[in-house]
């Protein structure tokens, strides 16, 4: 450092002739004048000329979506670049404008008649919906070139999260009827299990999926399935079930994904039943079977059983002296079996064990036929045994979407448990926790909402929201309802 | 300014006040779902809940019309120094207000903007802000560092915008003390005599009368001191390249100068050493005054640009689109 060899005094003396210095501007400062000055002007000035000439898209909020790309230079196609005040602008109008805009944001209403000119029939969410969302609050442009399709969780969580949304909603939709509420669109012909709606609807408030989303509603209300066929899954996964092609049985044996691998194939006795459970009532003659499915047809096929026998014997090539003969035998046969026809419909209809010992049938054949009511729920009538018609369901958590194809590395049994199942009243459905495993943090496998549900109603129903679901197990039970005097 | 003193804290828990508020805000209206149950917090998503593009919902515009408050109250403050007489508060409390206010802005933009530079406006503007935030906080580091500097390396600071002044004067002086002593030409003939140094002729006719008859050939060595290196280095604009620029060799030429002069010779040198002295710490207060001073060529104007900037982005997205 280097010593004083003045003091301060001494210096300060030096200035004696220089103390109008403040009243001249130092050249730094001027400098910097001239800099703020300049950029002031050329600020104002390069406003004024972006405000009038510059491209609109210098004022986007960022890259368009690949959806919206073809008029990305276009802003006035969603935007309405006009003056929001719709006129001069006084200060009066300045301030309402500024409290309007501190209260409710900025308004999207102009923007969502813009979507609607084009996205026609896009109806919102459920009816007890207090408050619709702008098109622009799920679905958020200028954010790049990802899907706008993709919606976030938070969105969902915004109404769904808030009790007080949640209340409101609860409030508005105890008075609505559960027809107006709408559920995932289904296919022609698909039938859906659906249980009543909860007196609160669905206005459990919650955060996450995998944190307090509340218990799927089939397991929630511990829901049978009402079906009356006689199932038990159990019973097909057994060491003593014969192969199938080759194979053990197992559930893709039977249970077939669709095309598009979102859903299975509904179940039908030709398909997935017939190659083990033929109808073979006769074990001597295996190619006679019963028809299914319809209780007069057996009827009339066991009043016509010599005729079947005939023609059975024309099939394997027997004379004309031989059929008549093969007929008189076989039906001699079934006479000391069951003594009469009668008794034979009796026992096709209504036998229910099925494992009773049939020492004439080699073990390893299919399982014979041993009698309709073994499957089905068989009544009898001053008409004659009847079959009620099983009913079978192609969905059951209609809230929701599911891709069986993306599931295929999970095995369906660690999902739907089907060989603990016996009865057929067992829904075997997952519970939350199932998914959970998976659809969570800790799963790390996506848990956003909409990768199970859609926010959006079917434009169809939309149109006519009083009328129910085609398809829908409630609308059958209500037309039946109805039918019945 | 001296960021880390006792008035500050105050300041600084009022910006971490504000910041976890903000944050708390930000996150009970943009992220529900993480607020733990049975916490509530006024709603400010407006009338599009969970509309992510922040700053269009209500607590975003909040956000962003602070930040813009801050910048045209920070803006002020150019104002408020050449104002003096203005008793709203003192220079130094709204030079507090200023930093810390500003340092609000932080986290007010960074959630007014949802973390997202938006298009090429709202870059633009970020940019701009980053700018303007780094230059201050840099000038601010300076401001709080420099200072200290400046009193243990000046042991006599200036007054920043005498320096020129002061410069003049050494130079004055020392071109009078060159005049009063023997013209060089006196001196020539004996000094060829002796031929002990070659001695440049001075051009300068200095109206100053002479000193007294003395040692011709101390005033030779001291006149050619003078002429060759003295006056060259407090003439000079820009000393640092000159050799008496470094302490060092300063004081060895001085001791030489010493030893080759007539001992009654000695207070002249000392005081042409105190003048040389005194430029180099000049030129240091003026490198030092650079350092401290020379951010705010960025810091200032591209702060007015960035207000009227925010400005304008505010009037485009509240009035228009």
């Amino acid at each position: 450092m280097d010593e004083p060899r003045r003091t301060q005094k001494q210096i300060s003396q030096q200035y004696q002739d220089n103390l109008a210095y403040y009243r001249r501007i130092h050249w730094w400062r001027f400098v910097r004048f001239l800099a703020s000055a300049t950029a002031i002007i050329g600020g104002i000035a390069g406003i004024f000329v972006y405000q009038r000439r510059g491209p609109e898209s210098f004022f986007t909020a960022g890259p368009i979506s690949r959806a919206h790309a073809s008029f990305e230079n276009d802003c006035g196609i969603c935007h309405d670049a006009r003056l929001t005040a719709g006129g001069p602008l006084t200060p009066h109008r300045f301030g309402d404008i500024i409290k309007d805009r501190l209260r409710h944001g900025i308004p999207l209403q102009s923007l969502d008649a813009k979507c609607e000119s084009c996205h026609e029939q896009h109806t919102l969410h459920q009816p007890n919906v207090v408050q619709n969302r702008s098109c622009s609050a799920c679905h958020q442009e200028h954010k790049g070139a990802a899907s706008l399709q993709t919606v976030a969780s938070l969105e969902c969580a915004a109404c769904h999260a808030d009790a007080h949304v949640m209340q409101a909603s609860a409030v508005k939709g105890a008075h609505l009827p559960a027809s107006a509420f709408q559920i995932h669109p289904l296919r022609p012909m698909q039938v859906a299990f659906e249980l009543p709606r909860p007196p609160r609807g669905f206005t459990n408030t919650f955060a996450s999926f995998w944190s307090d989303h509340p218990e799927f509603q089939l397991k929630r209300d511990q829901a049978r399935d009402p079906n009356v066929l006689h199932f038990n899954h159990q019973r097909h996964y057994a060491s003593d079930i014969p192969l199938l092609n080759g194979q053990k049985l197992d559930c893709i044996s039977c249970h077939k994904i669709e095309e598009d691998g979102l859903y299975l194939r509904r179940i039908t006795f030709a398909a997935n039943c017939q190659a083990c459970h033929s109808l073979q009532f006769d074990p001597r003659n295996p190619e006679l079977m019963l028809p299914h499915g319809d209780s007069d047809a057996v009827r009339a096929f066991l009043r016509t059983l010599s005729t079947q026998y005939a023609e059975l014997a024309a099939k394997r090539g027997l004379k004309s002296n031989e059929i008549q003969k093969f007929v008189v035998q076989e039906l001699l046969r079934l006479r000391d079996a069951h003594r009469s026809i009668e008794d034979i419909e009796r026992d096709i209809f209504f036998t229910t064990n099925p494992y009773k010992p049939q020492e004439t049938i080699p073990g390893q054949t299919r399982g014979s036929f041993y009698g309709c009511a073994v499957c089905h729920e068989v009544k009898p009538t001053a008409a004659g045994p009847v079959v009620t018609k099983p009913l079978l369901f192609d969905r059951w958590m209609t809230h929701a979407n599911f891709n069986h194809a993306k599931h295929a590395s999970v095995r369906c049994d660690d999902c739907h448990h089907a060989t603990q199942s016996r009865e057929t009243s067992d829904i075997l459905m997952p519970d939350k926790a199932s998914c959970v495993r998976c659809h969570s943090p800790q799963g790390k496998v996506v848990a956003e909402c909409m990768t199970c549900h859609t926010y959006h109603a079917p434009p169809q129903l939309a149109a006519n929201p009083s009328q129910g679901r085609p398809g829908s197990f409630k609308q059958m039970l209500f037309e039946a309802k109805k039918a019945t005097p | 300014m001296r960021i880390f003193n006792r008035v500050n804290i105050i300041w600084f828990l009022f910006l971490s006040l504000g910041t976890v508020a903000a944050c708390l805000l930000y996150v009970s209206t943009f992220h529900p779902q993480r607020v733990p149950v049975g916490v509530r917090f006024p709603q400010l998503s407006g009338d599009t809940p969970g509309y992510i593009n922040v700053g269009a919902t209500p607590l975003g515009l909040i956000f962003g019309s602070i930040a813009f408050g801050i910048f045209i109250f920070a803006g002020l403050l150019g104002l408020r120094k050449k104002i003096v007489l203005w008793r709203i508060g003192t220079v130094q409390s709204w030079l507090r207000a200023h930093i810390w206010l500003t340092l609000l802005t932080i986290p007010l933009v960074m959630l007014h903007t949802g973390f997202r530079l938006g298009g090429p406006m709202t870059t633009l503007l970020v940019t701009l802000y980053a700018i303007v935030m780094v230059s201050g906080i840099y000038g601010l580091t300076l401001q709080h560092y420099l200072p200290r500097l400046m009193n243990e390396r000046l042991s006599t600071e200036t007054v920043a915008e005498q320096i020129p002044f002061i410069r003049a004067q050494l130079c004055e002086v020392a071109e009078k003390m060159r005049a009063r002593l023997a013209p060089i030409e006196a001196f020539t003939t004996h000094l060829a005599s002796t031929a002990r140094i070659a001695i440049k002729p001075v051009t300068e006719v200095f109206q100053a009368a002479p000193l007294e008859a003395g040692d011709p050939a101390s005033e030779a060595v001291l006149v050619d001191f003078i002429d060759r290196q003295v006056l060259p280095y407090l003439r000079a604009g820009d000393s640092n390249r000159r050799r008496l620029g470094n302490p060092r060799y300063s004081e060895d030429v001085f001791r030489m100068v010493k030893l080759r002069v007539a001992a009654e010779y000695s207070p002249q040198i000392e005081e042409i050493q105190a003048w040389c002295d005194q430029r180099r710490m000049l030129d240091v207060q003026t490198r030092l005054q650079h350092w401290l001073h020379g951010w705010l060529f960025i810091h200032v104007p591209l702060s007015y640009l960035l207000i009227l900037m925010t400005a304008w982005h505010a009037f485009v997205t509240l009035f228009r689109y």
